[in-house]
């Protein structure tokens, strides 16, 4: 990187802005095919049921009906390994709403009214909604192998945690608890299927096309290239949009049997518990430390509530494992089927529980050992080059320069001392650290450059509002030499796009971002050999800037990037395949998070007034768009603190929240003043040492805001969320 | 949201409500099954011939008499600017302007909005050329997956008819009914501003 970067780091306009805000972006809702039938689900309204017999004779004689499937209809595989055992329709409900039955119908209301003339004859069974009980021997088992998924716990060791135990001064040790939540993104999961000569097209509100494409050839028994999956404009995932759901494979289905296009859009209601969720879960932590803050051991035992169906996602958090260099180690996991909806991935998946529950012990024991929490920090992270479990580096880290540029910002040195304050609104500051891997990932990338210097850049990878559709076409335009102005990017369309893993788990940035580069860099070369033999000059020595092939040496000895493209043939085509996979060093990303809160002991109401966050991104590609991942996720993050969860009626086994209005999303009042710091020292393995952050900004809001709340109040909050109810509680 | 209610709109809610209570005596799946009726041109259906102005083009609608004005917009014009983010009146997503004031279109019954002028996102940019508000997201990047955007930008554009300098306060109060789960709400307040900003110069 000699050359100085031009369009890297700038805060371009958004390559689709426009198409943004004039309402232009066509979402999957918003396609609108002639003939498209409307189709519903039939749900089962109870937790755990039999169906005995179904009846769709009336449903299918119903004028303006065009398909009716249940169960019998539709392959009897499995959906995909995200979703466990759960069928697309089935016959043996373990979650109340799973789908019975399905119509197709000219009119929303003639479908709703088909519904209405299913007669099905459930066998209602017992059911359990809590992990713990569901461990119990008395409770109602859901499938042949138990409760506990796997037979067994899984448990993780390093080093030996008895004897790190023994050596630590000083032992702290408490349960934690994390509610039902949901990822909730604004458009719900929205699918139009159409068939034409063997051929499936599906417009799906996906984060993943590439694996839905897969799932669904599996799923149909057809060569992908029948398969067409298109995700152009995506409101919001978060994990909820990540795999193929059984709406889509039944409209699928529905479309072929009815011979005409059907669309789907889930309601609220169903969007908010019949995709993947974050399931409930219990922390028991127990950490250890000497005097001189050097951590020993740390055992943490999670009881994971991973729904109906046994999927799991889940398993992945790594704030046990891989924030601190501890020694001796133990995590043990016990994954739990109940009659919930399915725990499956959502933005931080188990992390931003994890945070919460280890981030609460790491503030305690510093405490016990009499060190700043701060100090106790810095002494025990991970450093770049460390290595990690399964015999891997850890590329980079900023997290030191996070921790010590967000402490400053805060004043975290004039923190006042716990339970120093009278008065029943008390004010207190806490912090918490996290980390995420990203980019596990493979992408490829295809340049075209075009002969009038204008460059189509084509890429898998989903821009769901993560901005990277822009960063993409930041990254090309820089490799290649041109202006971000000549770009035009096609995104997520798996029979005009290569193939891109999909965008989650912080890893499009790090797989898509170094394809995108590796592409361009690719197209480059191409043209500086088209170039090489008009200008007499050796390749070596020819560079491409701002659209021009030049001599280093000699620049007004140029020709245009489209010159040389039409020398070549009219079109160059670059291409790069990035495999961000099973490599010997891994990259993660890094942020220090500081929160100021005011706690009305009176009420129990806990006020956020400054949220500090402090992220290692590697490098920004631009800053407007990863301040936006790091606000909207540090945002989600206090709501997770504070308001979030999905509620049972025990009685019935359903949900009661299931609405904008019960299920406390953050408006734009409870946003508290975030200040963004980004620190950049460049990673070895992504695109300009870009490196992920959709993740790392909801994970560390929650343990941030109740170390807060303990240096105000004296007293720890272990459960989340926050609400005014348990505060009161609390104190 | 206060605003988003005006005396005379019917909403949507009071209509279903008014309907259920005359006819509660036919039967408890009343209201579903008279829209299919409608629909299918079956006895009990309701078509009623409607003038609207939508951006700033006359119109002359045949509409039964339950459908929403998102639906009509959406289904039966192709104006699909308005998203349906929960068809609750929760959301904000489906905002649109009717007479300069934002209503949740999910709330609005097609035949309250006879005769009312009716801005949609579409009709916003003037050959073309962006509003001022549309400018200022675009430059503060005031919007993430941008599914909530038509209908912040409008909720923002009849703030800042009504009140040209807001505080920081006048905009989280004029926009508290529209969410934005991606919470870009940092930048969508910058936008704002720098849409006042753009208005008075």
């Amino acid at each position: 990187m000699a050359q100085e970067l031009t369009v890297v780091g700038k805060a371009v306009a958004g390559i689709d802005a426009t198409e943004r805000v004039t309402g232009r972006a066509a979402y999957t809702a918003d396609i609108q095919l002639p003939r498209a039938l409307y189709a519903k689900m039939l749900r089962c309204p109870h937790p755990h049921a039999r169906v005995k017999a179904i009846d769709v004779s009336k449903a299918q004689a119903l004028p303006g009906v065009k398909a009716v499937l249940t169960p019998r209809d539709i392959p009897s595989a499995p959906l995909a390994p995200a979703h466990g055992s759960r069928r697309a329709l089935t016959d043996y409900v373990t979650l109340a709403g799973e789908a019975v039955a399905a119509v197709a119908a000219v009119t929303p209301e003639i479908a709703a009214e088909a519904l209405k003339l299913i007669q099905v004859d459930y066998e209602t069974l017992p059911f359990v909604i809590d992990a713990e009980e569901a461990l119990k021997p008395t409770a109602p088992q859901l499938e042949k192998e138990g409760n506990l998924i796997g037979g067994r716990p899984k448990i993780f060791t390093r080093g030996d945690v008895e004897k790190g135990f023994a050596e630590a001064d000083k032992i702290v040790e408490a349960n934690y608890t994390t509610p039902l939540g949901t990822g909730n993104p604004l458009e719900p999961r929205a699918v139009t299927a159409q068939w034409s000569q063997g051929r499936l097209t599906l417009w799906l509100a996906s984060q993943g096309p590439f694996l839905a494409q897969q799932e669904l050839a599996k799923y149909l028994g057809l060569p992908e290239n029948r398969i067409r999956v298109i995700s152009t404009y995506v409101g919001g995932g978060f994990g909820h949009k990540y795999s193929l759901h059984p709406e889509d494979v039944v409209t699928a289905l529905l479309a072929r049997k009815a011979g005409q296009p059907v669309k789907f859009q889930m309601t609220r209601a169903e969007d908010m518990y019949l995709g993947h969720v974050r399931g409930a879960a219990s922390f028991h932590v127990k950490a250890g430390a000497k005097r001189d803050g050097a951590i020993t051991a740390l055992s943490v035992r999670r009881i994971v509530n991973q729904g109906a169906h046994g999927a799991s996602a889940a398993d992945g958090g790594i704030q046990s494992t891989g924030l601190y260099n501890v020694p001796n180690l133990r995590v043990e996991t016990l994954q739990v089927r109940t009659n919930t909806p399915d725990y499956g991935p959502v933005r931080g998946v188990m992390d931003p529980g994890e945070n919460f529950a280890v981030e609460s012990a790491i503030d305690e024991l510093a405490e016990a050992i009499e060190m700043n929490p701060l100090v106790l920090r810095i002494k025990n992270i991970h450093k770049g080059g460390d290595p990690l479990d399964g015999g891997v580096t850890l590329s980079s880290s900023g997290l030191d320069e996070c921790i010590r540029t967000g402490a400053d910002r805060i004043g975290w040195g004039r923190r006042k001392p716990t339970g120093a304050q009278t008065g029943a609104k008390k004010i207190g500051v806490g912090m918490a650290v996290t980390t995420r891997t990203g980019g596990s990932d493979t992408a490829t990338a295809i340049v075209k450059v075009n002969a009038d210097g204008s460059v189509n850049l084509f890429c898998g990878a989903t821009d769901i509002g993560t901005g990277s559709r822009t960063t993409l076409a930041q990254i090309a335009a820089e490799e290649l030499g041109v202006r971000y102005e000549d770009i035009s990017i096609t995104t997520s369309d798996t029979e005009t796009t290569p193939y891109s893993r999909g965008s989650w788990g912080s890893g499009v940035i790090l797989a898509a971002g170094k394809a995108v580069q590796l592409a361009a860099a690719d197209a480059r070369r191409k043209l500086i050999q088209a170039a090489a033999q008009p200008l007499q000059v050796k390749p070596e020595d020819l560079v491409v800037a701002n659209g021009a092939i030049f001599a280093k040496e000699l620049p007004e000895k140029k020709i245009t990037v489209g010159q040389a493209a039409a020398r070549a043939g009219y079109t160059v085509i670059g291409s790069g395949t990035a495999h961000q996979t099973n490599r010997p060093t891994v990259a993660r990303g890094f942020a220090a998070h500081f929160a100021e809160v005011e706690v009305d002991t009176d009420t129990g109401q806990i006020r956020v007034l400054r949220l500090i966050a402090a992220h290692d991104v590697g490098r920004a590609i631009h800053p407007k768009v990863v301040e936006n991942q790091i606000e909207g996720g540090v945002i989600q993050g206090i709501a997770l603190a504070l308001t979030e969860e999905l509620i049972f009626n025990r009685a019935t086994g359903r949900l009661l929240n299931t609405n904008f209005v019960d299920f406390k999303v953050p408006t734009i009042k409870e946003t508290p003043p975030i200040e963004v710091i980004l620190v950049e020292p460049g990673d070895p393995l992504g695109a300009f040492g870009a490196k992920g952050s959709g993740e790392t900004p909801i994970q560390a809001p929650a343990a941030a805001i109740a170390n807060a709340v303990y240096n105000a109040t004296g007293k720890r909050p272990r459960e989340l969320p926050m609400t005014p109810r348990r505060i009161l509680a609390l104190l | 949201m206060d605003e988003k209610k005006s005396p005379f709109i019917i909403s949507r809610r009071d209509f279903l409500k008014g309907g259920a209570i005359g006819t509660a005596a036919l039967s408890s799946g009343l209201l579903l099954r008279s829209e299919v009726e409608a629909q299918s041109t079956l006895p009990g259906a309701k078509i009623t011939r409607i003038a609207l102005k939508i951006n700033g083009a006359a119109q002359t609608l045949e509409i039964d008499n339950r459908w929403t004005l998102l639906y009509i917009l959406r289904d039966q014009l192709g104006l699909t600017g308005a998203k349906q983010g929960c068809d609750g009146g929760q959301c904000g997503a489906c905002t649109v302007l009717i007479e300069g004031k934002p209503h949740y279109a999910c709330m609005v019954l097609g035949i309250a909005a006879q005769g009312r002028e009716i801005l949609t996102i579409e009709g916003l940019a003037k050959d073309d050329a962006l509003h001022p508000v549309q400018l200022a997201f675009v430059e503060e990047m005031g919007y993430q997956c941008a599914f909530c955007t038509p209908g912040m930008i409008l909720s923002a554009k009849a703030l800042l008819d009504r009140n040209p300098k807001p505080s920081d306060t006048d905009i989280r109060q004029g926009l508290a009914g529209n969410l934005c789960r991606c919470a870009a709400y940092p930048k969508i307040i910058r936008s704002v501003m720098n849409a006042a900003r753009r208005i008075a110069s």
